[in-house]
């Protein structure tokens, strides 16, 4: 199961032809993607339930391989299903008392290098999500995150920009299949 | 990696993951599979009437398997919808000389000649062959095709005769091998030139 990390344009590629059926493109995904949810998961939800989370996330992706659009990125539609999986997982147990082992793999250390891993992938994920939008929907979203200046129009024109480019970056990420 | 991240986990879930895959796979092949389906379905009524949609179930099948392997098969699926998609625009007197209009109208195999349905197909076969490409993916693409043919040309098949379905087939083969053997031919008299 080990082998070379793949890069990201070549998952992207392999992601493509998975949704088209290419069985042989099965296996370097899953050697990339699996330590990748795992990874997010722990940062997230602390190593008591990660991998059970980790898992259905990654049963979630595959069995939505064939829904993948080729020629769009990979890891933003990954880490959005991830991320579904995560927060779905923390409604379940909002009500459950946490136990001390749970209570303590919640505390992530942000120092720590897998987190900081972490965290570098999903901003270059969102990142380039963003970046496939067009220049309205991505100028809206870096003004909202601080990254532009706010455009020179109304504000009501701008909020109105900004909820269009979140419905985009949702279609994007695949949100308008989510559950 | 944690420690319970064992080799056996791995596996499991590797499998468990693959199973995901093509159960997901199945799904939508089956949505995709009813875009296609459900126009033809609808020509064929129009076209040739109720009773051939009783085949439309083979139809759906062809082209949930088509969607559901991908790749090759699919893209000659397509190309094969095409090919019998012509059979439709075509006069029955023209295509269909050997046909028996009265047994047609009664919903009966109404081929008179089966081996002028078989020659028939196989010369539509022999046809898409010269369109495939070349490469490790010739065969599933043709194999495609041949789906694809037969997945429309059953419906019509159903009121003539299977004959044509098989000599689509046969001169699909035949015309793929014809074609290797014609660049196998070509290429070793040009490497004897050079």
């Amino acid at each position: 199961m080990a082998g070379a990390p793949i890069r990201e344009a070549e998952l992207d590629a392999l992601m493509g032809r998975l949704a088209t059926g290419d069985r042989t493109a099965f296996d370097p995904i899953f050697r990339a993607l699996r330590p990748r949810a795992l990874r997010f998961a722990q940062t997230r939800i602390g190593d008591g339930s990660a991998t059970d989370v980790a898992q259905s996330a990654l049963l979630k992706v595959f069995a939505r391989a064939s829904e993948f659009v080729p020629g769009r990125p990979c890891m933003p539609w990954f880490y959005a299903i991830v991320a579904n999986e995560i927060q779905s997982h923390r409604r379940r147990n909002a009500r459950l008392v946490l136990d001390d082992a749970s209570a303590e793999g919640r505390l992530v250390d942000a120092n720590d290098p897998e987190t900081q891993l972490v965290d570098r992938e999903l901003r270059r994920a969102l990142e380039v999500a963003i970046e496939c939008l067009d220049d309205d929907a991505s100028n809206a979203i870096r003004a909202a995150l601080g990254q532009a200046p706010v455009p020179s129009v109304a504000a009501a024109t701008f909020r109105k920009r900004l909820s269009r480019a979140y419905a985009k970056l949702r279609v994007l990420l695949g949100g308008h299949n989510a559950r | 990696m944690p420690a319970e991240w064992t080799v056996s986990t791995a596996a499991s879930e590797y499998v468990h993951a693959r199973r995901a895959y093509e159960r997901g796979r199945l799904r939508t092949s089956v949505r995709r599979a009813l875009l296609v389906v459900a126009p033809v379905g609808l020509v064929t009524y129009l076209v040739t009437g109720r009773a051939a949609l009783t085949w439309l179930p083979v139809t759906l099948a062809a082209w949930v398997l088509a969607n559901w392997r991908g790749g090759p098969l699919l893209r000659g699926s397509f190309f094969g919808l095409a090919g019998g998609a012509v059979t439709y625009a075509l006069p029955m007197s023209i295509l269909r000389a050997y046909c028996s209009p009265e047994m047609m109208a009664r919903g009966e195999d109404c081929c008179t000649n089966p081996t002028a349905c078989l020659a028939a197909g196989a010369l539509v076969g022999f046809a898409l062959a010269l369109t495939l490409p070349g490469g490790s993916s010739r065969w599933r693409t043709a194999a495609g095709m041949s789906l694809g043919v037969a997945s429309v040309a059953i419906l019509r098949c159903s009121t003539l005769f299977a004959g044509e379905a098989v000599g689509l087939m046969a001169g699909l083969i035949a015309g793929v091998v014809a074609a290797t053997m014609a660049k196998l031919w070509l290429g070793t008299r040009g490497h004897r030139a050079t």
